[in-house]
C-alpha cells in the first residue's frame, strides 16, 4: 500500500507541476485556477484557519440525493451526506486521492499471491441510536452481501466485489452470504478472492463497506426495495435526524427538500480523524436557479454549492473581485464530463453514426457552457490529466484525440461522409425524431442545447426531456430499460484514483444493472469486456497503467460516449466557513472538515 | 363589460347588426351612418389606440417578414455562434454591429429570437383566442338559448373551471401534457399546441358565461320572439337573429383576451412547460435571461420590452375598440 499511496502522491504533485506550467502558456486560465484549488483545500486540510467547533453549515443543492441507503448511494452530492454520517473501511481526507484507514485501523494487508485481503476494525465506534451496539467486522461482511440482493442494488457490488468467493453472478432477491468474506473475530474481517484483483483496496473506501447491523436492517432488506435507507443508523460523527423508531423520513430527510444532519450522539471523537466541527448540517434542496444559490451563498445566508456550480457570469463575476475570489475553489476532478449515446438503439447502433456525433459535437462550445477555459481542459479520452503517469501518459495523453477538428469546434464535413457511410446518402439522419434527457437548469441545459443543436446537422432530431439531475440519473439514464437516446448531462467520477475505477464500471458490458446502472452507453463489447477483465487482474502497477491506457484509448474509438472535459469543479464557500473541497470526490464539500469562523 | 343592449338597438326583422334607420328631421338630409362608421369615427379619437394598432399592424408585418429580415440583417433563430460568446468564461456578449441585440447564453442571435419570438406570441395571439372565443360562443349560446339541464351542466362546467386560479390550472395543463407524446393520444403535442390548448381550455369559460349571461336577454327580445312567430328554427335564430347582436360583446373580450393569452404563454414558457428551446419564445428567452440580468442586460431587455409594449398595444387598442362601442362614449 506504501507503493500505491506515493504513487497517487506523485501523480498529484505532478499534475499540480502540469497546471503550473499551463499558467506560461497565457492562454488556459485553467491552470491557474487549479492552483488556486490546490492551495485552498490544502489550507483547509492543515487546518491554518482555527477550527472553531458548532455552528450550522448550510449546504445547497438543485436536486436530491440519488439515494439515501448508503448501499446504494452511487452519486457525487449523496457522498457529502454518506461520508458524514457512515464510516467505510476506508475514506479519503479532502486534500487527498488516497484512501485512509476510517473504520479500519489499518491499511488492507495484502497476501503475496494477491488472493487474500485483511483488515482489522477499530474499537470503540458504535452505531447510532436506535442500535447503539459496537460495530463488528460482522457488519461490514451484512453491508457488503446486501449489496448484491435486488432490494438493494448497489450499482457497483459486482463490479468491485463480484470477485470474491462465493460472490452471486447476478443480484439475488434475498441477501445472500458470501463465502469469501470470513469474520474470524469481531474486529477482523479476511476478504478471499477468486483471482487477484488489483485494486480491491481501492474498493474497500465504497461506501458499501460502512457497517449495516444486520439484525436491524434485514427487515427492511427483505422488502421487495428495501427501505433501510429511511431508517438508517450511522457510525459517522453525524447522523440523519431520526425519531425513536429510527424513521428518517419526513424528519431528518424531507425527499427534494431537505436533509438533516445532527451530531451521531454515539460517534466517539478518539476513533476518527474527522474533526467534524459544526454542531448541524442543513443540505437545503431546491434550488433550481443557480445564481440564486450563489448570490445567498456570496451573502452569507447559505455556506457551499453542493450539486450545482455557479453559472459561467458568476464565474466571471466572482473572479473579477478580489474578495469573492478567495472563496471560490476550483477543483481537478479527475474524471469527465461525457456524451452518452445509447448503443443498444437505432441509429446509435451503428459505429458510423456515433463517430459521426463525436466528429459534429463542438466541444469548445460545450465547455464555454460551463465557463470557458477556467471550468478546466477540453477532453478526448477518460483518463484525466490529473492521472499522470497512472493511465494518462498511458492513454496517449493529450495528443490522443481519435476524432479531431480545429479547435474541437467539430468537422461537419467529416460527420457527414461517416452518415453516409451509415447508409444515409444525404449525410443526414433520416428516421425518426430522438430522445434526450437533460438537466433543466444552468449550465446543463445550455449545455443540452448545444449538442442538440450541433446532431441536428446531422438530421438527428431530439426531443429533449428537461429534469433535475438526479432525476436524469435515478429514473432515465441509470435505468437501461427507461434510457433515452441521448445522456448530454452525464458525469463520472472515479471511485478511486486508479483507471479502473474511470473505466470499468462505466463501459464493461458485464457490470450493466438493470436499475443504478452507470454504463450510460450500454456499452457491452466482448473483446473490450476481456481486455477489463484481465487488466483487474493486474497486480504490477505499471503493467496495469499501460493496460489500462490501451482500453481507454479503445473505449474512445467506440464512441458509445463521447469525452469533452476534464473538469476543475467550482466549489463556492461563503465567508462565514473554513473552505474544504474533497479531491477525491470532484471538489464536492467535505462537511465534516468545513468549520464556521 | 357594456351591457350589448346600450350598443345597438335591434329591432324585429332588421338586418343582423344594423340599427334603425336615421329619421330626417325637418326635411333636412341628414346622412346615415352604418355602425362602422359610427366605430370608426369613435375609434379614431383615440389616438393611443390608433398608435397601437399601427404598431400591432408592424408587428404582424415584421412577423411575417422575420426570415427575410434575419437572412438580410441577422442569424438564424437557432444557429448558435459561440465564437460570439466571451471566449475567457463563456458569457454572452452584447449589442454589435453583428449582433444587434448581442447573443445569449448558448450563443444564439438575440434579435433573430426576439423576432421570431414575436411570431410565436401572435400565433398565440390570434390563433388560441379564436379558438377559445369561437368555443365559448358556441357554449354561450347553446346554454343561454336551451336553458334547464343543458344550461345547468355548461354553467357548473364554467364554474368549475373558474374555481381554480388561472396560472395553476394553465401549469397543470401544460405540464401533463409536456412530457412524452403529449396529452389526448398525442393530440396535443408538447410546445406551442400544448400553450394552445390550456389556453382555449381556461379561457373560453369567460367567453362562454358572458355570451350565456347576453342570450339569456336577447332570447326574451320581441325580434326574437317575431322571428319565432314567422317559424324560424332554433339554428335561424341562434346564428342569424342572437349571434349578430353579440358582435360587440365578441370583439371587446377578444381583444382584451389577447394580451392576456400573450402574458399567460409567456409564464407559461417562462416556467418552462411552454415553449421550449431551441424554439424562440420571449417568456423562454426571459426565464433563461432573468439569473444573468446584472451582466447581460440586452437577453433580458429586448424580449422583456417587446412582451411589454406588445401586450400595452394590445391592451389600448382592446379598450379603444371598447370604448368605440360604448354609445355612452360618445362625443
Amino acid at each position: 500500500m506504501k507503493t500505491m499511496s506515493a504513487a497517487a502522491a506523485a501523480v498529484l504533485v505532478t499534475f499540480l507541476g502540469l497546471a503550473a506550467a499551463g499558467c506560461g502558456s497565457g492562454s488556459d486560465s485553467s491552470a491557474s485556477a487549479s492552483t488556486t484549488s490546490g492551495s485552498s483545500a490544502s489550507t483547509a486540510a492543515k487546518g491554518s484557519d482555527p477550527a472553531q467547533k458548532g455552528g450550522t453549515i448550510t449546504v445547497l443543492s438543485a436536486g436530491d440525493v440519488d439515494h439515501i441507503d448508503p448501499g446504494q448511494a452511487y452519486y457525487s452530492f449523496s457522498y457529502e451526506i454518506t461520508y458524514a454520517t457512515q464510516r467505510p473501511l476506508l475514506a479519503y481526507k479532502p486534500n487527498s486521492v488516497n484512501a485512509s484507514p476510517d473504520l479500519a485501523s489499518a491499511m488492507p494487508k495484502v497476501s503475496k499471491d494477491g488472493k487474500t485481503v485483511t483488515v482489522h476494525i477499530r474499537k470503540g465506534v458504535r452505531f447510532s441510536p436506535p442500535v447503539n451496539r459496537a460495530v463488528t467486522s460482522s457488519d461490514v461482511k451484512y453491508a457488503i452481501e446486501r449489496g448484491f440482493a435486488t432490494s438493494v442494488a448497489s450499482g457497483y457490488a459486482q463490479a468491485y466485489f463480484g470477485d470474491l468467493v462465493g460472490a452471486p453472478a447476478k443480484a439475488t432477491a434475498k441477501v445472500p452470504s458470501i463465502s469469501g468474506i470470513e469474520t474470524p473475530n469481531p474486529t477482523t474481517i479476511v476478504f478471499k478472492l477468486k483471482q487477484p484483483v488489483g485494486v480491491f483496496d481501492g474498493a474497500l473506501g465504497m461506501p458499501l463497506t460502512a457497517p449495516v447491523p444486520a439484525e436491524y436492517a434485514r427487515k427492511y432488506d427483505n422488502q421487495t426495495l428495501s427501505s433501510y435507507g429511511l431508517h438508517q443508523v450511522a457510525t459517522g460523527p453525524y447522523m440523519i435526524k431520526n425519531n425513536a423508531s429510527g424513521n428518517i423520513n419526513g424528519i431528518g430527510y424531507q425527499p427534494g427538500k431537505l436533509i438533516e444532519l445532527v451530531r451521531n450522539p454515539n460517534w466517539n471523537a478518539s476513533t476518527s480523524w474527522r474533526p467534524a466541527n459544526a454542531d448541524k448540517i442543513l443540505f437545503k434542496e431546491g434550488f433550481q436557479d443557480p445564481t440564486v444559490m450563489t448570490r445567498q451563498i456570496l451573502s452569507g445566508s447559505a455556506d457551499v454549492n453542493g450539486d450545482t456550480p455557479p453559472t459561467p457570469a458568476e464565474l466571471r463575476s466572482i473572479q473579477s473581485n478580489k474578495a469573492q475570489r478567495a472563496q471560490l475553489v476550483f477543483t481537478p476532478t479527475g474524471g469527465s464530463r461525457y456524451i452518452a449515446l445509447n448503443t443498444r438503439k437505432a441509429p446509435f447502433n451503428k459505429l458510423d453514426v456515433r463517430e459521426a456525433v463525436a466528429y459534429v459535437l463542438d466541444r469548445n462550445a460545450m465547455r464555454l457552457t460551463r465557463g470557458g477555459p477556467i471550468d478546466g481542459r477540453i477532453a478526448t479520452h477518460f483518463i484525466d490529466p490529473s492521472f499522470g503517469s497512472k493511465g494518462f501518459v498511458q492513454s496517449g495523453g493529450l495528443g490522443f484525440d481519435p476524432f479531431p477538428s480545429p479547435d474541437f469546434s467539430g468537422n461537419v464535413a467529416k460527420a457527414k461522409s461517416l452518415m453516409r457511410a451509415a447508409g444515409y446518402p444525404s449525410g443526414k439522419y433520416t428516421g425518426k425524431q430522438l430522445t434526450m434527457v437533460a438537466d433543466n437548469t444552468p449550465p446543463g441545459s445550455n449545455t443540452a442545447q448545444v449538442v442538440a443543436a450541433d446532431l441536428a446537422k446531422i438530421g438527428l432530431r431530439v426531443k429533449t426531456i428537461s429534469v433535475t439531475h438526479s432525476t436524469m440519473y435515478t429514473r432515465f439514464c441509470n435505468v437501461p430499460k427507461n434510457e433515452p437516446n441521448v445522456c448530454p448531462n452525464v458525469w463520472w467520477l472515479p471511485d478511486f484514483h486508479e483507471p479502473q475505477a474511470i473505466l470499468n464500471v462505466t463501459f464493461n458490458g458485464q457490470n450493466i444493472t438493470s436499475v443504478n446502472n452507470s454504463n450510460w452507453p450500454l456499452l457491452d463489447i466482448p473483446s473490450l469486456n476481456k481486455q477489463m477483465a484481465q487488466a483487474k487482474r493486474v497486480i504490477n502497477p505499471s503493467q496495469r497503467y499501460a493496460d489500462w491506457g490501451r482500453i481507454d484509448k479503445e473505449v474512445t474509438k467506440t464512441a458509445g460516449a463521447i469525452p469533452w472535459l476534464w473538469e476543475d469543479f467550482p466549489t463556492l464557500f461563503s465567508s462565514h466557513v473554513t473552505p474544504a473541497a474533497e479531491l477525491w470526490n470532484g471538489g464536492a464539500p467535505d462537511v465534516t472538515f468545513m468549520s464556521v469562523k | 363589460m357594456s351591457d350589448p343592449s346600450l350598443l345597438v338597438s335591434p329591432s324585429p326583422g332588421s338586418a343582423p347588426g344594423d340599427v334603425a334607420a336615421p329619421v330626417p328631421l325637418g326635411g333636412g338630409g341628414v346622412a346615415g351612418r352604418t355602425p362602422w362608421q359610427l366605430f370608426y369615427e369613435q375609434f379614431r379619437r383615440d389616438k393611443l389606440a390608433v398608435a397601437a394598432m399601427v404598431f400591432i399592424f408592424v408587428e404582424i408585418l415584421l412577423a411575417l417578414l422575420a426570415p427575410v429580415i434575419v437572412k438580410a440583417i441577422a442569424h438564424p433563430p437557432n444557429a448558435q455562434y459561440p465564437g460570439a460568446l466571451d471566449q475567457q468564461y463563456g458569457t454572452p456578449t452584447g449589442p454589435s454591429s453583428r449582433f444587434l441585440f448581442g447573443v445569449d447564453t448558448v450563443g444564439e442571435d438575440v434579435f433573430s429570437r426576439v423576432l421570431y419570438g414575436a411570431r410565436v406570441s401572435l400565433e398565440v395571439a390570434l390563433f388560441a383566442t379564436t379558438l377559445a372565443v369561437i368555443t365559448g360562443v358556441i357554449f354561450g349560446l347553446i346554454s343561454g338559448y336551451y336553458r334547464g339541464v343543458v344550461d345547468t351542466l355548461i354553467s357548473r362546467v364554467i364554474d368549475v373551471t373558474l374555481a381554480f386560479p388561472v396560472l395553476l390550472l394553465a401549469l397543470g395543463i401544460a405540464s401533463a401534457c409536456s412530457l412524452g407524446n403529449g396529452c389526448v393520444r398525442g393530440l396535443i403535442k408538447p410546445g406551442l399546441s400544448t400553450v394552445v390548448a390550456a389556453i382555449v381550455i381556461i379561457n373560453w369559460t369567460y367567453v362562454g358565461r358572458l355570451i350565456r349571461g347576453q342570450v339569456l336577454s336577447l332570447r326574451e327580445k320581441e325580434f326574437v320572439e317575431a322571428a319565432r312567430a314567422v317559424g324560424a328554427g332554433d339554428a335561424a335564430i341562434l346564428f342569424r337573429e342572437i349571434l349578430p347582436n353579440l358582435v360587440a360583446p365578441i370583439v371587446v373580450v377578444t381583444t382584451l383576451l389577447i394580451p392576456q393569452n400573450i402574458l399567460l404563454e409567456a409564464a407559461l414558457s417562462y416556467l418552462g412547460v411552454g415553449i421550449n428551446p431551441p424554439q424562440a419564445s420571449w417568456g423562454e428567452m426571459i426565464a433563461e435571461a432573468t439569473p444573468i440580468f446584472n451582466t447581460a442586460w440586452w437577453f433580458f431587455a429586448f424580449p422583456g420590452a417587446a412582451l411589454l409594449l406588445t401586450v400595452l398595444a394590445f391592451n389600448l387598442v382592446g379598450d379603444g375598440v371598447r370604448d368605440a362601442l360604448d354609445p355612452r362614449m360618445a362625443a
